[in-house]
């Protein structure tokens, strides 16, 4: 397990630098000069001089490549050219918002997938199969913003206005007003009653596709010998289902996670946005609008390292998952 | 069978109905009735096409050609009669070694197909049966009625109109254009470019098949509206540089599965045969290797494309699309969201396009997928 | 009263084109301390017949036809209710599997799995529990017992894991054991050692055996008798003494005939020409004449019944109704299905 556990790590290294390099490249080969991206008249020359000793700006391209590297690897991505705040600054700001949300998202949509995957395995051919794959059909085909939009139609405060629906959640923003003077638990109800929108909208995205593979791992399972001798034992049906068959059905499904890792983050750009979530990916998307290339260049960098981190993760569950793994060879 | 011959005439896809072939004839005779009353019914607008553009003459091309292709294929298959059916299936499905017979039998993958084949139909004769100019706005003309803006889907204005008075519908019909050749296109070129880039690595192997693979891991590690935010924001805004940013954002999901394709096949019997008479490597692996990978090849570009359509709507709802008059489906929904609340169907529909397009080419793709499969279920070993 | 009494079994499973009688009207009967073997090639229906008995055709894909029996103790088996029905799945008939390489769940521990069985079917303690695993471990002989139940089954031997199936198949002190196949992916040496182990439990433990193999070698080892099985049915009957030493039907004496033995170096391998039929697509009349070397025109015109014959004295049909070849008492009773060996000699000509 150490073994794999090392390799696995070793080899994720270079693939943080290769992101890296990917990114530079896309700033080397887009037309005008780097360094434009990276200044701006009107900053202090204190500025200018940092961004060009560590980012290596005005020096030929493979030092230029190497600083350049090197300071993304040390944190320091230069300055926001719309607030002139450090990069690195704005982005530890909001970056805690947007794990919040994938990881509440992830494991909704986790348990979702498993449930509806399972039900249909066992339930193969039925009618209720038939439904369920066509809503997961339907819900993975669907944009992710489009459903956002769709959800704040139907479920949010305003609409609940329009419509008189009884339920509705916030359409947007983390915190209501006058958030920094509720007490403790009013916060964490609050947050909660905002998180509820987006992490359910992020997680049907997912919850299609999981669900698909669970059900083709699980009728790949069922079928095996050792759910006959689990039968055969006289174990009742649920129980060989739920404990024999999925646990084995859920090995390969953890590594589905890994490889559903950048859909995720894809998804969580949209969401973060039509939602008015601060997260990463609303962070993204405004710098775009604002032309704040350096913020934008180190969130790709920054998006293109957490789906490696993730895939790292899901491998190294995958070991401990599966004992096979975790055991090795007698 | 005289009677009918005569009905296959008047009515093509009728009579293989009435034999209980459902597919072919209720495929034909929908196609023909359709589009014969595209025909009557907006004979102004085809005459008005043959006069203008490209665009129209083409769209009325396509008309005709179907229509006298469904006649001609009733008239063919009406006289063959009864030994169609031994004759086998007709067009020989070569790349699905399942055959056209188990792809058929899949009622799901039919309906991708079909809403495909639809969707690009409807969008060739866009300008026959488009009800309104996309670009005109009644409510602002002279002795316009501001009524007309932000009108809910009636008879007149089928899915209703937007702020500015246009027709939703037609909007659709024209915005289909840009999703569908856009998604199109990309895919052409990331297949390509993909199928070319797999096939060396896994054919060659060694080095290159582990430099190829790391790049192919780098550049699958970015979540794929981040880098086309980053492309698209760094160069200059092009219907060739979003075409461009989607393949090159999209290549390694074809590579990977062509590398395992040659791999898997180079190692077999028929290889190992080509090897010992004496092919040279180039001819292996295009005359042998690479035709056994197709199949593989086009389940992930019809996947592909649905994946583009929605990468492409994306990034013109984030505003970072194709700037043209007619918009695309993404920025239908982007400029639609001011007015969800009062008109929903702004962002609805467009919506709603882009699903089904998208439910068609997975549709088409998980079918095809399943059609190459060639396990059959479980049999118990007596 | 017998352990196991089987009568007119019939299974179907399904296939592309319908239902096939994979199990086409089996009658047998195993009594206690018996090892009775099942011997047939791959396809003959055989592994359908170890699944009927404890109803786990999977559901879709075969079923028990209506009108077979299967008793056990007395009791019916077909169409038991699904809860008693477990109870006796691994309760008071246990069964293990040809592949102990996948029959064994890879994610749990042996011992785990060892002790979901007792758990399922004895009435013990928890620290009992874990002491029988232990035992039974030991018992199939399986070394440093209290190790090896904490281990994986990956981290198994071939032999080794077939000896934990066996573990947990005992572990509901089962009455009857089926055996379907269980050495046939196991090497030579290793066959030999599980055999002996079944052997001794049999004798030991006083339990029902029904060991299935396409591997007259295999049978001959461990059972006093011996059935022989193709398309469906049973063709003959008999000791395995006079089986082997003295085959008369055609089947069973190409079976024996295709055998590599060390003694027969000079002698040719005479395989049976042609190939099982599918269960779906019995031949008409005797279902084995198409490979018959000595069937005649009645053979491919009418099927025969079971028929008991002995060696020497004439030959006479059984007279009661029941064709079982186990009833009765006698093992030395003989029966075979084939037109050449019936006393009635006239419709032969």
């Amino acid at each position: 397990m150490l073994v794999y556990a090392a390799r696995r790590v070793l080899t994720s290294v270079p693939l943080v630098l290769g992101v890296a390099t990917i990114v530079f490249l896309v700033l080397a080969l887009a037309p005008g000069d780097p360094a434009s991206v990276y200044v701006r008249p009107g900053m202090s020359p204190e500025t200018l001089e940092h961004i060009r000793r560590n980012l290596g700006l005005d020096a030929p391209a493979h030092v230029q490549y190497g600083r350049w590297v090197l300071s993304f690897f040390r944190g320091d991505f230069g300055y926001s050219l719309a607030s002139g705040m450090p990069v690195r600054a704005r982005i530890l700001a909001v970056l805690p918002n947007t794990l919040i949300l994938t990881s509440v998202s992830l494991c909704i949509a986790f348990v979702t997938g498993v449930l509806v995957g399972v039900v249909q395995a066992v339930r193969q051919h039925s009618f209720l199969d038939s439904v369920l794959s066509g809503a997961s059909l339907f819900f993975y085909s669907m944009p992710s913003f489009w459903l956002a939009i769709m959800m704040v139609l139907v479920f949010s405060v305003n609409a609940g206005n329009a419509w008189g629906w009884p339920v509705s959640f916030p359409p947007s923003g983390m915190a209501s007003d006058g958030y920094e003077l509720m007490k403790a638990t009013d916060q964490l109800r609050d947050r909660i009653h905002h998180l509820v929108l987006p992490a359910f909208t992020l997680a049907l995205v997912l919850a299609g596709g999981i669900a698909r593979y669970v059900r083709s791992s699980m009728l790949e399972v069922i079928r095996q010998d050792y759910i006959r001798t689990a039968r055969a034992k006289g174990l009742p049906e649920w129980l060989v289902v739920w404990k024999h068959a999925l646990r084995n059905a859920l090995i390969p499904v953890v590594t589905l996670v890994g490889v559903y890792f950048p859909l995720l983050l894809s998804g969580t750009v949209f969401i973060e946005y039509v939602f008015a979530w601060p997260g990463m990916g609303r962070l993204m998307v405004e710098s775009i609008l604002l032309e704040d290339y350096p913020v934008v260049l180190a969130g790709t960098f920054l998006f293109g390292g957490m789906v490696v981190l993730g895939n790292l993760l899901a491998d190294l569950l995958y070991g401990i998952v599966d004992p096979r793994i975790r055991h090795g060879e007698g | 069978m005289a009677r009918g011959r005569w009905l296959g005439i008047a009515l093509p896809g009728l009579p293989q109905l009435l034999r209980g072939k459902w597919l072919e004839g209720g495929v034909a005779l929908s196609l023909w009735v359709g589009l014969l009353a595209v025909m009557l019914a907006r004979f102004d607008r085809i005459v008005e096409a043959i006069q203008g553009g490209v665009d129209g003459r083409v769209a009325v091309l396509t008309l005709l050609l179907v229509l006298v292709g469904v006649w001609v294929w009733s008239w063919g298959s009406v006289r063959e009669g009864r030994s169609e059916q031994e004759a086998g299936e007709g067009i020989k499905w070569g790349i699905l070694p399942g055959g056209w017979a188990a792809f058929r039998s899949n009622r799901m993958a039919l309906l991708g197909l079909g809403l495909a084949i639809s969707f690009y139909l409807a969008m060739v004769l866009t300008p026959l049966i488009a009800p309104f100019d996309p670009l005109s706005m009644p409510a602002f003309e002279e002795a316009g009625d501001m009524r007309l803006r932000l009108a809910p889907p009636s008879a007149v204005h089928l899915l209703g109109t937007d702020q500015y008075s246009r027709d939703v519908l037609s909007r659709i019909l024209y915005g289909a254009r840009i999703s569908l050749t856009i998604g199109f296109l990309a895919v052409a070129i990331s297949v390509t470019l993909g199928t070319f880039l797999g096939a060396v690595a896994g054919y060659w192997g060694g080095l290159v098949d582990s430099v190829i693979m790391r790049v192919l891991d780098m550049f699958m590690a970015f979540p794929s509206i981040v880098l086309l935010i980053a492309i698209v924001a760094l160069f200059e805004p092009s219907i060739f540089l979003v075409i461009a940013a989607l393949a090159f954002t999209q290549w390694p999901f074809t590579a990977r599965i062509v590398r395992g394709e040659i791999l898997a096949l180079r190692e077999r019997e028929f290889a190992e045969a080509a090897r010992a008479l004496g092919f040279s490597r180039a001819r292996l692996l295009l005359r042998h290797l690479l035709p056994n990978a197709m199949p593989s090849v086009v389940v992930v570009a019809t996947l592909g494309i649905g994946n583009a359509i929605v990468l492409e709507a994306g990034l013109s709802f984030l505003g970072l699309g194709v700037r043209s008059a007619t918009p695309s489906w993404g920025t239908m929904v982007d400029q639609g969201r001011a007015y969800l609340l009062d008109a929903w169907w702004v962002v609805t529909f467009p919506g709603l396009a882009i699903v089904l397009a998208v439910m068609a080419f997975n549709l088409l793709g998980d079918g095809l997928r399943d059609a190459m499969d060639p396990r059959q279920g479980t049999r118990v070993d007596p | 009263m017998s352990l196991l009494e089987i009568r007119n079994l019939r299974s179907v499973i399904k296939t592309r084109d319908g239902e096939a009688r994979a199990v086409d009207g089996v009658d047998l009967t195993v009594k206690r301390g018996e090892a009775l073997g099942l011997v047939g090639e791959s396809g003959s229906g055989k592994t359908a017949l170890a699944l009927s008995i404890l109803g786990l055709l999977p559901d879709g894909h075969g079923r028990t036809l209506p009108g077979s029996s299967i008793r056990l103790l007395g009791e019916e088996l077909v169409g038991l209710e699904k809860r008693r029905l477990r109870e006796i799945r691994g309760g008071s008939i246990a069964m293990i599997f040809q592949e102990p390489m996948t029959s064994l769940n890879p994610v749990f521990r042996v011992g785990d799995q060892i002790h979901e069985a007792v758990k399922a079917h004895r009435d013990l303690g928890r620290g009992e529990r874990w002491e029988e695993v232990v035992r039974l471990l030991r018992e199939v002989g399986i070394p440093d017992p209290e190790d090896r139940a904490r281990d994986y089954p990956h981290q198994f031997s071939g032999g080794m894991r077939q000896r934990a199936m066996i573990a947990m198949a005992l572990a509901g002190r089962p009455a009857l054991l089926i055996a379907d196949e269980p050495t046939s992916a196991l090497d030579v040496t290793v066959q030999a050692q599980i055999l002996e182990l079944l052997k001794g439990l049999v004798r030991k433990l006083g339990m029902g055996l029904l060991l299935i193999s396409h591997d007259v070698g295999v049978v001959s080892r461990v059972c006093q008798r011996v059935l022989v099985f193709y398309a469906g049915r049973i063709m003959e009957a008999g000791s395995t003494a006079d089986i082997l030493t003295d085959p008369r039907h055609p089947y069973t004496r190409g079976l024996l005939g295709s055998r590599l033995s060390i003694k027969d170096r000079r002698r040719v391998l005479r395989p049976i020409p042609g190939e099982v039929p599918e269960a779906d697509a019995w031949p008409p009349g005797c279902r084995f004449h198409p490979r018959c070397s000595e069937s005649w025109d009645l053979c491919a015109r009418e099927e025969p019944d079971l028929m008991e014959i002995s060696s020497g004295a004439e030959p006479e049909r059984l007279r009661d109704a029941s064709s079982d070849p186990t009833s009765g008492g006698q093992a030395a009773v003989r029966q075979a299905r084939c037109w050449l060996l019936s006393g009635d000699r006239s419709r032969v000509g």
